[in-house]
C-alpha cells in the first residue's frame, strides 16, 4: 500500500484527501478537529448531531478524541469532511475500520452529499 | 496457553464486557475478533488480553508481536530501531514494510529460541495484506488474534475461531466465541 503522503501529493490539488490510516489530525478535541477544516458553528453542530445519532455517543465540542474507538474516529472524520467547504473529497483506505452495517450507513450518508460536492472518490485496496 | 476467565470486566466507566465463559488461546490458534464499532474490541486487547500475555511471558517462552490500530507511533519506532541496528538498507516509508520487517525479526528469533509468538493485530489490513504477514510467520509456533471487519479475512483461515462482540445495552457488551468459520454470505 502506498504511503499516506503519496495520495496527498498526487491528488491534494484537486481533492481534500482523507486517509483511514490517520483519520483524525489534532489529537485533542472535536472543536480543534473541526477548526482544522474551518467549520463554522452551524456545520459543527450538524457534525455533533449526526455523530451522536450514528454512534449513540454523546458529542459536544469538548469531546476528547482519544476516547473514541477506531471506527468512531473514522465516522467523525467522514462527517467533518462532508460538512467542510471542500468541493471534492477523496477517501483513501478509509472504511476498513467500520463494521459492515455501519459502513453501509455511512456510505448512504456520503451519497446524500453528492449533490453538495463536486466530486467524491474512494480508493480502497483490498488487503484482506 | 492463555486463558481469560469468564466474568464481567469493566473497561471504562460506561462500558462493561461480559464473558459468559472462559476464552482460551492455544498455540496454533487463529482467532478473529469482530463486532460493531465502539463495543470495546480494542480495549479488550489493551486492557485484558495483552496484560495477561505480558504476565505469562517469563514462564511460557512467549513473544508478543502487537500491531496497534493506530500504527503511526510504532512505525516511527520501528524505523528508528531499524536504522540504529543497521537493518535498514533502504529506508522504508510504508507501514506495511515496517510490519514485514518486524515479522521477519520475530520469525528468526522465535525459530532459533523455540518461542511461541503471540500475534495481536488490530485491523492490520489497512497497512498490509493479512495473508502476506501470516505467510512470513508460517514456520513458527504462533497464536494469532486479530480484530477485523472484513468478511474475506474472517473466511481466510480454515478452523479459525470467531470472538464476537455484541451490544447488550449501551453500557454492556457480550463477548462470545464460536469454533466454526464465518458463514458464507
Amino acid at each position: 500500500m502506498k504511503p499516506v503522503l503519496y495520495y496527498i501529493e498526487k491528488f491534494g490539488r484537486d481533492y481534500l484527501v482523507l486517509d483511514g490510516r490517520v483519520p483524525l489530525m489534532s489529537g485533542t478535541s472535536l472543536l480543534d478537529e473541526t477548526r482544522l477544516y474551518n467549520l463554522g458553528d452551524e456545520a459543527r453542530a450538524a457534525v455533533m448531531q449526526r455523530f451522536s445519532e450514528m454512534t449513540g455517543k454523546a458529542a459536544d465540542e469538548s469531546l476528547r478524541l482519544e476516547t473514541l474507538s477506531g471506527g468512531q474516529k473514522v465516522i467523525l472524520a467522514t462527517l467533518i469532511a462532508l460538512e467542510s467547504d471542500a468541493p471534492a473529497l477523496m477517501f483513501v483506505n478509509f472504511f476498513h475500520a467500520l463494521y459492515p452495517e455501519r459502513k453501509n450507513r455511512i456510505m448512504a450518508l456520503v451519497e446524500t452529499f453528492r449533490s453538495r460536492k463536486h466530486r467524491i472518490e474512494f480508493i480502497e485496496p483490498d488487503n484482506s | 496457553m492463555i486463558t481469560i476467565p469468564g466474568g464481567d470486566y469493566r473497561i471504562f466507566k460506561q462500558l462493561e464486557l461480559r464473558l459468559p465463559c472462559d476464552i482460551s488461546f492455544r498455540t496454533g490458534d487463529t482467532c478473529f475478533i469482530t463486532g460493531d464499532n465502539g463495543l470495546g474490541k480494542t480495549s479488550f486487547l489493551k486492557n485484558i488480553l495483552i496484560p495477561e500475555i505480558q504476565k505469562a511471558i517469563p514462564e511460557k517462552n512467549l513473544l508478543l508481536f502487537y500491531v496497534e490500530q493506530d500504527f503511526t507511533l510504532q512505525f516511527y519506532a520501528i524505523r528508528a530501531y531499524a536504522a540504529a541496528s543497521g537493518g535498514m538498507q533502504v529506508g522504508f516509508s510504508r507501514f506495511g514494510e515496517a510490519i514485514s520487517y518486524m515479522a521477519d525479526i520475530f520469525s528468526r528469533f522465535a525459530t532459533e529460541k523455540e518461542y511461541t509468538v503471540f500475534m495481536v493485530f488490530d485491523e492490520i489490513e489497512i497497512y498490509e495484506r493479512f495473508s502476506d504477514v501470516l505467510d512470513r510467520l508460517k514456520h513458527m509456533n504462533r497464536i494469532v488474534v486479530m480484530i477485523t471487519h472484513s468478511s474475506r479475512t474472517l473466511r481466510s483461515v480454515p478452523g479459525c475461531r470467531i470472538i464476537r462482540f455484541s451490544q447488550v445495552s449501551k453500557t454492556l457488551t457480550q463477548v462470545e466465541t464460536a469454533e466454526s468459520a464465518w458463514p458464507d454470505p
